[in-house]
């Protein structure tokens, strides 16, 4: 089967008469690593159903406003990781959750109840380690470990310099690899 | 790149670099069944949601100085101003009454005795006349007329074209014996 390129995805989202076409293609072709990028980050499917959904629709809205000067996925990053931090913040205030070692064993028991997470013991223990990372930092260090994305690209995602996310990056494996061995 | 990113993870963590090949593959996190079959549909049924939802057709947005003036009221009328300008409100009615009630009796101390003769003159039919006559705002008036009081009466009685036979006669019908001796003392 033939990929859709973005530019097609982009002339489809320029005309009104193949506007809804072109955010269908668009959704097909990305939703799924969004829909995982999301995931990681707030753990749970309801909350990431909810996270995706605004992203989409807030692309809906302003795609306009994408100018070409990025990648299309890069641009579509960005915004699906603000509404994740967005959200987090905003739950966390809400349930005055901190990100320390009883939140990390309240995520473990979270997720051994998940119907929709199957993971083992050591993907259990790798997302108790990710909990204890800050959420900026988390969201670094799975773009990296998990997508492989280039600095670059993450840079633009995160609105931080390439050297801010090396480091970043660095610490936080060392903080994982801690939490292993601790 | 993929080499490059996995050699840099190796620098920082052999363990993070091995975890990464013993994971690979295996994606925990799992979505229910035709999950984003649907995904889309319900996207686009929610941007369409929203936007009838901000911009009902069927009701123009109001022009923005009526919108001002509606935060405006809303604000006034929460429980907290309500209540002050209620209060406000029965203070500023009861002083009203307070003042103008005052305003008759502070309004006869400085009326002249010219305008008080002229109101009971333009008004006599409202009078007791024997109130009158103790008081001796009567006298007064008569003689504004140029007469007496016994002119006053007079002049009645002359206006009514009556003769003496009938009058007498009526006297005699509606008087008693202390009433016709108090009558003729005071002729």
């Amino acid at each position: 089967m033939k990929e859709i390129t973005d530019d097609y995805i982009i002339a489809l989202l320029s005309e009104s008469t193949s506007y809804q076409q072109g955010f269908r293609l668009l959704m097909q072709k990305y939703q799924t690593s969004l829909y995982r990028h999301i995931r990681r980050l707030v753990i749970d499917h309801d909350d990431a159903n909810d996270v995706i959904q605004n992203t989409f629709i807030k692309i809906f809205r302003n795609i306009e406003r994408f100018e070409g000067k990025s990648k299309l996925y890069t641009w579509l990053f960005r915004i699906a990781t603000n509404e994740a931090i967005t959200f987090l913040s905003s739950k966390k205030r809400k349930n005055t959750e901190t990100l320390d070692a009883p939140h990390a064993a309240f995520m473990a028991e979270k997720l051994t109840a998940d119907v929709f997470f199957d993971g083992d013991e050591i993907q259990l223990k790798l997302q108790q380690a990710l909990a204890t990372l800050p959420d900026k930092q988390k969201a670094v260090f799975n773009l990296r470990y998990f997508e492989e994305m280039p600095y670059e690209e993450m840079s633009e995602i995160l609105d931080t310099s390439v050297g801010a996310l090396k480091a970043s990056y660095h610490h936080a494996a060392k903080k994982i690899e801690a939490y292993f061995k601790h | 790149m993929k080499k490059e990113i996995e050699e840099e993870l190796r620098n920082i963590s052999p363990f993070l670099a091995d975890l990464k090949k013993e994971l690979a593959d295996k994606e925990p996190f799992k979505t229910p069944k035709f999950y984003f079959d649907t995904l889309a549909d319900n996207v686009i049924a929610k941007v369409e949601s929203q936007t009838q939802i901000s911009t009902p057709p069927q009701y123009a947005e109001p022009p923005n100085w009526i919108s001002a003036i509606q935060r405006g009221l809303a604000a006034i009328l929460q429980p907290r101003y309500a209540l002050a300008f209620a209060t406000a409100a029965v203070l500023a009615v009861t002083g009203w009454f307070f003042m103008h009630s005052q305003q008759p009796v502070s309004d006869i101390n400085f009326a002249t005795t010219e305008e008080i003769q002229q109101y009971i003159h333009d008004n006599i039919d409202d009078f007791d006349l024997e109130l009158l006559q103790e008081n001796g705002a009567l006298a007064d008036v008569a003689s504004e007329d140029n007469g007496t009081e016994n002119d006053l009466f007079g002049t009645d009685l002359e206006k009514l074209n009556v003769s003496d036979e009938e009058i007498e006669r009526y006297l005699k019908e509606n008087m008693n014996e202390n009433d016709l001796k108090e009558f003729e003392n005071n002729l």
